[in-house]
């Protein structure tokens, strides 16, 4: 497919985070780069209960809020002589942390569980958020874009990163929600299609 | 900027999803809100677009599609009710060229009060038209 040509809700976008049999090593999470070989990562897709294997990634569902994606800026003033108005220039962001709002299923962070023991184990992955405005046959990237993600339109963003924490935000009468908190640790890569 | 035929294609892009082979396959017709029905179908659809919403620019509409389910008075509720589900599969959370279909509902009405040996359920759902 390609990216999304028009305007629209995206109903079924997505965040998913790779989990190999092996954690990735610094130096191979260094090399990546291209939309190829962050997509290879995303390849066959499990469960919370499911087993590590080689290529599998692992969906965070139930999103109830993204927050925004990608790189804040840090626009910065600088004075000039002579000149009615300051110049702007682009200063280093601040590293970016990411919240996401679930609805919170216990089951699916359960101490045990892939997305469980992910949460402050300080291992650095993969992440991949996925913006949908259609539901694709499958999430996975393959070979095959009709059979996975490519099966619709959608615009894939990539950044390595960790799960740093989950708070669980009890409701009396609404679902019951958590806060899962990301922090960034490379740049953002993409937007890429497939 | 134009905004000809905004509603029209809304139309289109709606009534296209009952033309498919599959939903042709499940035999339940689809009418227009202003069609009389002379057919002998004891289960059918009424379609009403309201594009009472506003929309992100002038190309674009929000709204709800109305849909009354008609069915055997003496079957009972439930036969509407699975009409409804089927609906949802080909509607909620689809998107149609430029029209998003979100969630929806379903309300028993009770006999209908033009054909009282027919049960009317009504099922809504929201919709966002996208023009470009």
């Amino acid at each position: 497919m390609a990216h999304i040509s028009s305007i629209g809700a995206g109903l079924f976008s997505d965040l998913a985070i790779a989990v190999p049999s092996t954690d990735l090593t610094p130096a191979a999470i260094a090399a990546l780069d291209t939309d190829a070989e962050f997509q290879a990562l995303f390849a066959t897709e499990i469960l919370s209960a499911g087993t590590k294997s080689t290529d599998t990634f692992i969906r965070v569902q139930n999103v109830r809020e993204f927050p925004s994606m990608g790189t804040p800026p840090n626009i910065v003033n600088v004075p000039v002589y002579g000149s009615a108005t300051s110049q702007q220039i682009q200063g280093q962001s601040d590293a970016p942390s990411i919240e996401v709002q679930l609805n919170y299923v216990p089951a699916d962070w359960a101490a045990g569980s892939v997305l469980g023991d992910m949460v402050g184990d300080g291992v650095q992955y993969v992440f991949r958020f996925a913006l949908l405005n259609s539901e694709p046959v499958a999430y996975d990237s393959n070979s095959t874009p009709a059979s996975g993600i490519g099966s619709v339109a959608n615009s894939q963003y990539y950044w390595v990163g960790k799960v740093e924490a989950l708070q669980v935000n009890p409701q009396l009468t609404d679902s019951n929600t958590a806060t899962v908190t990301m922090s960034i640790q490379s740049d953002f890569f993409g937007a890429f299609t497939e | 900027m134009s905004t000809d035929s905004k509603f029209v294609t809304l139309e289109n892009q709606i009534f296209s999803v009952f033309a498919t082979p599959e939903w042709v396959a499940e035999k339940i017709s689809v009418h227009p809100a202003s069609y009389i029905n002379t057919s002998k179908d004891t289960s059918f659809c009424r379609l009403d677009i309201v594009s009472s919403g506003k929309g992100v620019n002038l190309k674009s509409v929000s709204g709800m599609l109305i849909i009354d389910i008609f069915t055997p008075f003496g079957v009972g509720p439930r036969a509407g009710s699975v009409i409804a589900d089927k609906l949802d599969s080909y509607l909620v959370g689809k998107t149609i060229v430029g029209t998003q279909l979100m969630g929806s509902t379903c309300v028993p009405k009770g006999p209908d009060k033009a054909n009282p040996s027919l049960l009317r359920s009504t099922y809504t759902i929201a919709f966002n038209h996208f023009g470009v």
